[in-house]
Parts: structure tokens; C-alpha cells; sequence
């Protein structure tokens, strides 16, 4: 049985289920044997007998059973949130070590891109002509870096720099998805830190995102030649995951077909 | 033996603990043959992979936890309408393993939707339609432990139960009636399920399985609470013996 990558969550999922059912029963089990063990006092004690006669004086009242708790089965039921709280926390902790969290592993790699056709972000221009949009046939023949970005995207102004020190490669091409941004906005932003961008696709309606299974924004994507998804960083580049992981990706995009 | 024959807790409670064995086996060979199918049988879905196993536990327990109130709502008619002795005590025991079965539904949901969804939790009208029962749940739980009489708290209750059934509908077509992250109806729909069977009939014997153990677990917790009803007479009795004369 092989849990795929996920296995994790799948075990967390059925030792939560485990542990519910457990506790059902536990619960079950140590009130049945609570009440019978009352019952069996009271007739011990003769209260089931319809006549009741008054108790003998000398302390019949400490022979009742609330003085003599069901201890057992409550102890165990005591430390049963405690025992779940344990569980969960390992669960936690095992999740916690393991792996880096911008590492989601995305569907789609390995996977040609999605059919994309955006418009272009009305009025950007690059080098005096009207910058273009994106067309679905663009990805084709040259390593691409799709950045996802929007003006109003804080961690977007960060990795701005690094974004434009990567144009500075002739070997890729760098394409955008403005992703529900205005495009006055868009401009601004881009004529502040400059635009590193060959073409950006406007995507008001956030669509294309859905397609290629964004997360949030900053995300940045390498495309192969061969128009397949090589490589997905989730969140901004940094100078730190810019050297660690989105240089070699692209350098092995280069070095790929 | 009707309802009628049922109403006496003490042959109520003969019933069970004749029925109670036969129940325990069935629950663990529908879990056996349930677990093996959902483990090692069903394929690993396109999409989701091995994930999909979560929803094996997923879908039985958010059903079960949805038919518990409805089970209980039945139940509040049987105290308000018939006054059927027995029909608070199943609404009382009905309360906690509904409660169960939502919270492990609420949990297993989270836990598949952060690989698949990226997040463990949605403000979706569908999961937060199933929170609010899940909370209405231990509203009722707190309810029953706030009046001390039993009689005079399943009336309070058996309210409370009727009009938090107008969740039952609201959870059931929330996917339908906005836009949620979570997906439409799959196996109960017009037009027939639109699950393969390789992994429909696995989930189906899980559906069986919990039902089984949720009327396993309920029968015993209605006999537990006969006998604490019981119990309380008794000492009521005994007190009142003690006190008077």
C-alpha cells in the first residue's frame, strides 16, 4: 500500500477517526459499568425494595454509592483528552519537521502549461511598443519564468529586483500574470522598479490562476521548452531560494530538451 | 413486539442486550471487509491520489453526523407529540455520538483538504453549514446537563432538536445553493452516482460499517441511559425514605 506523498495526513485522518471511535466506546463501556455498579449498590442496600424502610442509624448513608465513585472507568476517561491532545501533538510535530511549507507540491509539474490566452495589461508599454499579452503558443521553443504578481501584492514589491536582475538573462524569457490588478496600478508599480517582463497577460477575473493552480500570489513557474511546467516556487523569490532553487531550475530547464 | 411493547425500558433493555453481540459482530466484519476494500482494494484516485482514502472515513462520518440530528429531530417528535418514554432517551444518547461522527468529519475534511484544497479550512458554506452543527450539538449536550430532570430537559431539548433540523436541508443543499469550494452532491443525486464503482462499493461498505457501529454504539448508550434513569429513581426513593417521616 503506497500513500503517495500525502501519507501524512492520510494516517493523521484515520488515527483521528481511531481515537473518536475509541473514546466512544470508552465512554460506553465505563458508563455502562458506572451504572450497573450503582444499580447492584442500590439493591445492595435495599432501596430497590418498594418498601423502603428508614436506614438502620450508624452510617448506611456512606454505603451509598456516589461515596464510592465509579473511579476506574472515569480515571481512563479523564485521561482520555489528554492521551488525544498527545496524539495530535506528535502528529504535529512529525508534520512540522517534515519538509519545507513553499514546497507544495504542485499537480501540474511535469504537465504542459494551461492553455493560456490572456489580454494585455491596457496601456504597458516596453521599449516604446505596446507590450503583449499572452497566447497559449508563446511557451513554446524557450525556457519561460511565469511570474504571478499584482501591484497590490506586498511580498510582489520585494522580489521586484530580483525579478528584474533575472532579465538581465537573455536565455529565458520572463512573461507575467497580472492577476486581478488595475491596470493604472499595474503600470505604476512597474514603472517604479522597472519592468522585467517580455509580455504580462492581464487575468482580471482570476481564472487562468485557477488554471495553473496558483496558491497565492507571488508564484513563479518554469516553463520548459518543451512547454511543460519544470519547476513552481510558491511564495516571493528571494536572494536566499533565488541561488538555492530557482537557478538551478532554470539552468536545468536550459540543459533539458 | 411494537413500539408499544417497546416503550417498557425493562424489555427495551432485554432487547439489546440479546441484539448487542449479533450487532458487535456485524460492526466489526462490515469494518473488516470496509477497511481491507478502502486500504487495499480501491485505486488511488486520478486526481487526488491516495488522499482519496481520507474520504472514506469522510463521507460515512459526515453522513452519520448529519443523520444523527436527524435521528434525534424523529426522536423530539416521539417526546413531544407521543411522549414515548423511550424517545428521549434515544434523543439524549443520540446527542454525544453525533457530535463524534462531526467532529471526526470536520477533522478528516481539514486534513484532506490541506494537500488538496492548500488549505485545511474555507469559510464554505458547506463546512461552515456542518460547524454549525457540530456546535449546535454541544449546545444541546450543555442543555441537557443545565436541567437536572430528565423529563423536563428532553421537552427543552426535543425544541431545540426540531428547529436545528432546518440545518439538516441547509447542509444538504448548501453545494447547490452557493458556490462552494466544496464539491456537489456525488453519490445521492438525480442521475445516479457519479462515482466509479471501484471506489463507490468500498465506500458504500464503509457506510454500512459506521451505520452498524453507530446503532451499536447508540443502542448500548440508550440502555446505559435507562439504567442510570434508574439509578436515579432509586435514590431519589431511597432519599426520600430517608428524609421523610
Amino acid at each position: 500500500m503506497d500513500l503517495g506523498p500525502h501519507a501524512g495526513f492520510i494516517v493523521a485522518a484515520y488515527a483521528v477517526a481511531c481515537l473518536v471511535v475509541a473514546g466512544l466506546i470508552a465512554w460506553i463501556v465505563s458508563d455502562h459499568r458506572a451504572q450497573a455498579r450503582s444499580l447492584e449498590d442500590l439493591e445492595k442496600s435495599g432501596a430497590t425494595r418498594r418498601a423502603a424502610r428508614r436506614p438502620p442509624p450508624g452510617g448506611d448513608m456512606s454505603a451509598l454509592p456516589q461515596d464510592n465513585p465509579p473511579a476506574r472507568g472515569r480515571r481512563i476517561l479523564v485521561l482520555l483528552p489528554l492521551a488525544i491532545f498527545l496524539a495530535l501533538a506528535a502528529v504535529f510535530v512529525m508534520r512540522l519537521g517534515s519538509g519545507d511549507p513553499s514546497r507544495i507540491p504542485s499537480a501540474l509539474i511535469g504537465h504542459p502549461v494551461p492553455e493560456t490566452d490572456l489580454p494585455p495589461v491596457a496601456g504597458l508599454e516596453r521599449n516604446g511598443a505596446p507590450m503583449p499579452g499572452i497566447a497559449a503558443a508563446d511557451f513554446k521553443g524557450h525556457v519561460t519564468l511565469v511570474n504571478v504578481w499584482a501591484s497590490w501584492c506586498v511580498p510582489c514589491h520585494d522580489e521586484a529586483p530580483l525579478l528584474l536582475q533575472l532579465a538581465a538573462d537573455r536565455r529565458i524569457r520572463l512573461v507575467g500574470i497580472n492577476y486581478k490588478d488595475q491596470p493604472d496600478n499595474a503600470r505604476r508599480f512597474l514603472n517604479r522598479y522597472g519592468n522585467p517582463f517580455e509580455a504580462s497577460g492581464a487575468d482580471h477575473n482570476g481564472r487562468a490562476a485557477i488554471e495553473w493552480g496558483v496558491y497565492g500570489v507571488p508564484e513563479s513557474f518554469v516553463i520548459g521548452r518543451d512547454g511543460r511546467i519544470a519547476f513552481k516556487l510558491v511564495g516571493p523569490i528571494s536572494a536566499e531560494n533565488l541561488q538555492r532553487v530557482l537557478k538551478p531550475a532554470i539552468e536545468k530547464a536550459l540543459a533539458g530538451s | 413486539m411494537g413500539l408499544t411493547g417497546l416503550a417498557n425500558p425493562s424489555r427495551f433493555t432485554a432487547l439489546v442486550e440479546r441484539v448487542l453481540p449479533w450487532l458487535v459482530a456485524a460492526t466489526a466484519l462490515a469494518f473488516a471487509l470496509g477497511l481491507y476494500q478502502a486500504l487495499f482494494v480501491a485505486p488511488d484516485d486520478y486526481q487526488q491520489g491516495a488522499t482519496v482514502k481520507i474520504m472514506f472515513i469522510h463521507v460515512p462520518a459526515a453522513w452519520l453526523g448529519t443523520l444523527g440530528w436527524a435521528l434525534m429531530a424523529i426522536s423530539a417528535l416521539g417526546t413531544l407529540v407521543w411522549r414515548h418514554p423511550l424517545a428521549d432517551v434515544a434523543m439524549k444518547t443520540a446527542a454525544p455520538l453525533g457530535a463524534a461522527f462531526t467532529l471526526m468529519c470536520l477533522v478528516t475534511g481539514a486534513l484532506w483538504g490541506r494537500p488538496m484544497w492548500g488549505t485545511y479550512w474555507v469559510w464554505d458554506a458547506r463546512l461552515t453549514s456542518v460547524l454549525v452543527l457540530f456546535l449546535m450539538y454541544l449546545g444541546l449536550i450543555a442543555l441537557w446537563r443545565t436541567v437536572e430532570d430528565p423529563s423536563r430537559a428532553a421537552r427543552a431539548a426535543a425544541i431545540l432538536t426540531v428547529v436545528g433540523a432546518v440545518n439538516l436541508p441547509i447542509i444538504k443543499f448548501s453545494v447547490d445553493w452557493w458556490n462552494t469550494l466544496h464539491q456537489p452532491a456525488s453519490v445521492l443525486r438525480l442521475g445516479g452516482s457519479a462515482i466509479h464503482p471501484a471506489i463507490l462499493v468500498p465506500l458504500l461498505i464503509m457506510a454500512a460499517a459506521f451505520t452498524l457501529l453507530f446503532v451499536t454504539l447508540h443502542l448500548s448508550a440508550m440502555r446505559n441511559e435507562i439504567l442510570r434513569r434508574r439509578v436515579r429513581t432509586l435514590r431519589l426513593l431511597q432519599a426520600a425514605s430517608a428524609g421523610g417521616v
